[in-house]
């Protein structure tokens, strides 16, 4: 079929199968291997992607289902060689072991800041719950996104 | 391996979901949020001709207030109706449902319809479909619409009863404003889980009066079930202890019987004394749900 989206920002006009399944698309197709495969079937949240500002599962999602939508893929957060606030926050917590996780869970945290800007303990401990981490490194991942929200909610004050 | 050809549909309009619903076969597959289909497809690897996908009908994406009903679109994901204010405030044990349905991830994709034409014994949505004495609507390749009762809607083994150039178009609710409802399930964490046991309830407060108690329980049996018993076992003491006992007993030797009776081999591999859990466990849902109806 022929798909429009927008992707990282930038429009795409592309012909693919509809059934294609998104993650092999943004890693096979469009090279974009930020994005992890874990478990592939909607339990552990290391492929997840942002569609119209919501996490989802790409290891869910087939590529007729961006039609005409907006997906954000971990490659996309830097801008202009900056990282995101999540992604400083993650590197100055030390929210990484292994890192497997880690586009995933920053994905996730992404989408919860742009629905609530300021979560609470609980609300992060929610949004994160179909995310797994094996290295157990919930407690620093948790202060990471409370603390990029907390640097993304003083700038724009 | 052959690469067989498959062909991909994704309707904008009633007339091409008609047209495209007539061209499906046995091998074709109707595409909600993708959230079970995918991991069927993975773990079954069919042949699949066709997918139908729905992602793009507008009907069936919309919550609306018409004539005293709320009508749910089949395409609203588990998160729109979550939040959505109309749910929460005359269905709340609805939106109580969709907010604990998978992850955040899965609630973002998973879908009523889903949900529903899954008829999985442990899903959540349709106890409470069946405690609003819900209504679903059913389009087919002809473009007709009828409106059916779950006993039309779900077959004695709790399967569907759709035909394959059918659809469940949307759910329709009818609004009780003087009623509250709740729900509650147990699950082996407390979030992203699978219910063990779901409890759902309904209720009518004046003063200090509770009237018109409903309740279904669900993931006990192959369909939801309704607890006509309840008024009678609760009284107009909910809250006491000998009432919560009798109703936690009850529900208790209900789930025992349907084990014993159950004919099939459970699907689970489960040892022996795990198969008590649930005839122990209703004891801690009935508590919490019943505390529910104190706000």
């Amino acid at each position: 079929m022929k798909l429009n989206f927008i992707l990282n920002g930038e429009n795409m006009n592309i012909d693919v199968p509809g059934e294609r399944r998104l993650l092999d698309f943004i890693r096979e197709d469009l090279h974009l291997t930020g994005t992890k495969e874990g478990c592939s079937v909607g339990e552990c949240g290391a492929c997840t992607v942002i569609l119209n500002n919501k996490a989802i599962h790409s290891c869910m999602t087939v590529v007729g289902q961006l039609e005409g939508g907006e997906l954000i893929t971990i490659e996309g957060l830097e801008k202009n060689g900056e990282l995101d606030a999540i992604q400083k926050s993650f590197i100055k917590k030390s929210a990484i072991q292994c890192g497997f996780c880690t586009s995933g869970m920053v994905m996730t945290a992404k989408a919860l800041l742009f629905s609530n800007p300021h979560p609470t303990d609980e609300e992060i401990k929610k949004a994160i719950s179909g995310n797994l981490c094996r290295c157990s490194g919930y407690k620093e991942i948790k202060e990471s996104i409370k603390d990029a929200a907390y640097n993304s909610n003083k700038e724009e004050s | 391996m052959s690469v067989e050809h498959v062909n991909y549909l994704q309707p904008k309009t009633l007339q091409e979901l008609q047209k495209g619903l007539k061209s499906l076969t046995e091998k074709s597959a109707l595409l909600a949020g993708g959230t079970d289909l995918m991991v069927s497809i993975r773990e079954k690897k069919p042949q699949i001709d066709t997918y139908l996908s729905l992602c793009n009908i507008n009907e069936m994406k919309s919550i609306t207030e018409i004539d005293g009903w709320i009508r749910i679109g089949a395409m609203v994901t588990h998160t729109e109706a979550a939040l959505n204010n109309k749910i929460k405030t005359f269905f709340s044990a609805l939106s109580m449902a969709c907010d604990h349905v998978g992850s955040p991830q899965i609630r973002n994709k998973g879908t009523i319809g889903g949900n529903i034409m899954n008829a999985n014994p442990a899903g959540d949505v349709l106890p409470c479909i069946m405690l609003f004495n819900g209504e679903f609507e059913i389009f087919n390749s002809e473009g007709s619409l009828r409106r059916i009762s779950v006993n039309e809607f779900l077959s004695e083994s709790g399967k569907t009863t759709l035909n394959k150039n059918e659809l469940l178009m949307a759910i329709w609710l009818p609004i009780k404003p003087d009623k509250k409802s709740c729900f509650v399930k147990l699950g082996s964490r407390t979030e992203v889980t699978i219910a063990q046991i779901s409890f759902c309830l309904s209720w009518k407060r004046i003063n200090d009066e509770y009237l018109d108690i409903e309740a279904y329980i669900g993931a006990i049996d192959n369909k939801p079930l309704k607890i006509d018993e309840i008024n009678e076992i609760l009284g107009n003491r909910p809250f006491e202890t000998e009432s919560l006992d009798a109703l936690s007993t009850f529900l208790s030797n209900k789930i025992r019987d349907i084990r014993i009776n159950r004919k099939r081999e459970s699907k689970l591999k489960i040892y022996e004394h795990e198969k008590l859990y649930k005839e122990r466990a209703v004891k801690g849902v009935v508590y919490d749900a019943i505390s529910f109806m104190k706000y």
